[in-house]
């Protein structure tokens, strides 16, 4: 109870309640306007915190990766362009209700159902951290190396679609990170007599170069290309839906959140997966199916429930056993351990207010992100209509900011410029960013727990073998990774199969 | 055009792995006392060697004739005006990061982001408004100034040739 308290008091400081209320415009601001991603303003904001206590830079990160989750749905619905690919299913419905006249209505489907997607999220996520974290605290270096790489065997479920273009990203993220010191052995690695390299590539400099610099140069090219489109959104008014709508739909919203909070809670999946599934079983089980995309409400009430459980069960493998489970939760990872705070089982041992901090700051967050979006839609709107190349600008200079202010270090800015370019020449060459996110933030650990255990055992390989655990957790990566590539291979092969004449 | 570019990238793919292979025999020491067993080098290795092996597997798969390759590559190929203009958006963009960070350095944040956001809009957008180019630079190097530098408390360079003392 005193830990809860104590938790209660962090999150009710006023400077914590300004960053909740600046992170939900800053989350929704940037997952309305497309081609702007949560992950970029998580990216972006990280720097920032670095002045704030922890409490208010978790509060503020907390509500930037909800409001960029629940933001989304604005560009969708009233201009039929996902504000982020989570919201890609609400265009059906969505857009169909604006086309009627009823663009607020569906706003205000769309933020009901987000704040009830993330609440529920938020119980499964208490009971479910606490439990896993109580298993994991047994863990050794064989269990947590054997964990780590589970962890990269979802770099499949990051490849969209090439397992092999998959693994050179992850492979060039591990890369990346044994920059600068060995932490074993104190030797120091590819820095070249730079003191600065000493210290490595810098997460956050990372993830900003390569989130946010492809984005700069792709909308300078889209400018100069007369590639950029005008959103020609129409001011509106949310209007929230009836308690009866949302009484009759309750059933609907349940099985949605609970299919959002399973499947954020895999490593490797995220909103898209979660809102398209949840739209599917919406419409398959619904007796007015012939009114899906066309306005439903239940075509809103599935994919916005669903995708704002996602960022609740991202966080359980986050908290629990330290494994981000999308590249936003790996930006956070990033910003929990510059705060001092280690996720993972010691956590619930060493730090129990900083757990519920978490979980506080989650539900003020959601409840920020729906009252914001609700009486702030006519600001959204026009943010919106705000010219690429004049958003680009300001992005720009919050890059540089950004990076400088993690440790006052012009030679951070240039390292950001470097790895950006190596993002944008990865993206020309088709080649994912998630999984390089991905062994960027998990390689250390890997070596890591991997040479720890053979030191321990005096260089005995079979330790790798001698936990039960470990093994299984060896064997699930094998059948991940074995049915990403059954399942590309069937992707592939139908779309070389030939087309079947149609049935008359 | 898939199939080139993607040779194109796994040669390229081959030849990072080969000066990193060089790069961490040569550069990194084996600490004594540490010659049985993984030490320092040994995860460097292994990962220049996935990444050489994966792109000969790259190059194996662009060579061989897969229909999905080609089925896939529904996007418009470049024209070489297009390719050009890419290519030098990419060299506008980096250029403006690394030269705001350079005058940062020298004449402090203010006066860099004036000079920085002047230039991108008449140089790289091409952008000669009058009134966009006074308001924007100055509304976005003050509105960042109070935001960060005075709200936030994040250190905002002063210049080490000119101080404007901001």
């Amino acid at each position: 109870m005193n830990d809860f308290l104590s938790a209660l008091s962090m999150v009710s400081d006023p400077l914590a309640i300004v960053a909740v209320i600046a992170g939900s415009i800053i989350g929704i601001i940037f997952g309305s306007v497309p081609g702007l991603t949560f992950t970029m303003a998580l990216s972006l904001v990280l720097p920032l915190t670095f002045g704030m206590p922890p409490n208010v830079a978790i509060c503020l990160l907390l509500s930037t990766y909800i409001g960029g989750m629940t933001g989304g749905s604005i560009s969708a619905i009233l201009i039929g362009i996902p504000g982020t690919p989570s919201a890609a299913a609400t265009v059906f419905d969505g857009l169909a209700l604006a086309r009627r006249g009823q663009a607020g209505l569906a706003l205000g489907y769309a933020v009901i159902a987000s704040g009830f997607g993330s609440i529920f999220s938020l119980a499964i996520m208490a009971v479910a951290v606490d439990f896993i974290s109580q298993a994991a605290i047994h863990f050794g270096p064989v269990e947590l190396f054997a964990l780590v790489l589970f962890g990269m065997s979802l770099i499949c479920g990051l490849s969209e679609g090439s397992i092999l273009r998959g693994l050179i990203a992850g492979v060039i993220g591990l890369m990346i990170m044994t920059v600068g010191l060995d932490d074993l052995d104190g030797v120091a690695r590819f820095t070249f007599g730079s003191t600065q390299l000493l210290q490595g590539v810098n997460l956050v400099v990372a993830m900003v170069g390569l989130f946010a610099v492809p984005h700069l140069i792709q909308s300078l090219v889209d400018y100069r290309l007369g590639r950029t489109p005008e959103a020609n959104a129409n001011d509106v008014k949310t209007q929230l839906p009836r308690l009866s709508v949302l009484r009759k739909n309750l059933g609907l919203m349940i099985r949605s959140s609970s299919l959002g909070t399973i499947i954020g809670a895999i490593p490797g999946t995220g909103g898209p997966i979660a809102a398209f599934v949840a739209y599917d079983q919406a419409k398959r089980f619904s007796k007015d199916q012939p009114k899906f995309g066309k306005g439903e409400p239940g075509g809103i009430l599935a994919p916005e429930s669903a995708n704002n459980a996602v960022t609740g069960g991202a966080i359980i493998p986050l908290l629990s056993l330290g494994i981000p489970g999308d590249p936003a939760t790996a930006i956070m990872l990033g910003g929990l351990l510059i705060h001092g705070v280690i996720p993972g089982p010691s956590l619930f041992v060493e730090n129990k207010p900083l757990v519920y901090l978490i979980y506080l700051a989650f539900f003020f967050g959601t409840v920020a992100v729906v009252i914001t979006q609700t009486f702030g839609i006519r600001l959204f709107v026009k943010v919106l209509k705000l010219k690429p190349h004049l958003l680009m600008i300001a992005i720009m200079v919050m890059c540089v900011v950004g990076t400088y202010a993690i440790r006052n270090s012009f030679f951070d800015v240039y390292t950001m410029v470097i790895v950006g370019l190596i993002g944008y020449l990865l993206t020309i060459a088709r080649i994912p960013i998630a999984p390089v996110v991905l062994g960027i933030v998990l390689g250390p650990t890997l070596e890591k727990q991997f040479r720890t255990a053979l030191i321990l055992t005096e260089n005995d390989y079979s330790t790798f073998f001698s936990s039960p655990l470990a093994v299984s957790l060896y064997i699930l990566a094998i059948v991940f990774m074995g049915f990403q590539i059954y399942s590309n291979s069937k992707q592939r092969s139908s779309l070389t199969s030939p087309i079947s004449p149609a049935k008359s | 055009m898939d199939r080139a570019t993607d040779k194109k990238t796994a040669v390229v793919l081959i030849l990072v792995a080969l000066v990193w292979l060089w790069a961490s025999i040569s550069t990194i020491e084996i600490p004594v006392g540490s010659a049985e067993g993984p030490n320092s080098q040994t995860f460097p290795l292994l990962f220049g060697g996935l990444l050489g092996v994966c792109g000969l597997l790259l190059f194996v798969q662009a060579s061989i004739n897969i229909k999905h390759n080609e089925l896939k590559s529904e996007k418009k190929t470049a024209s070489p005006e297009e390719l050009r203009t890419e290519w030098l958006c990419v060299g506008w963009m980096a250029g403006s990061l690394a030269l705001y960070g350079l005058l940062m350095n020298l004449i402090g944040f203010v006066a860099a982001t004036l000079v920085t956001i002047l230039l991108v809009l008449t140089c790289a957008l091409k952008i000669f408004e009058r009134k966009l180019l006074l308001l924007l630079p100055i509304g976005i190097a003050i509105g960042v100034y109070l935001t960060f530098g005075k709200l936030l408390g994040v250190h905002l360079p002063v210049g080490q040739v000119i101080n404007l003392g901001l």
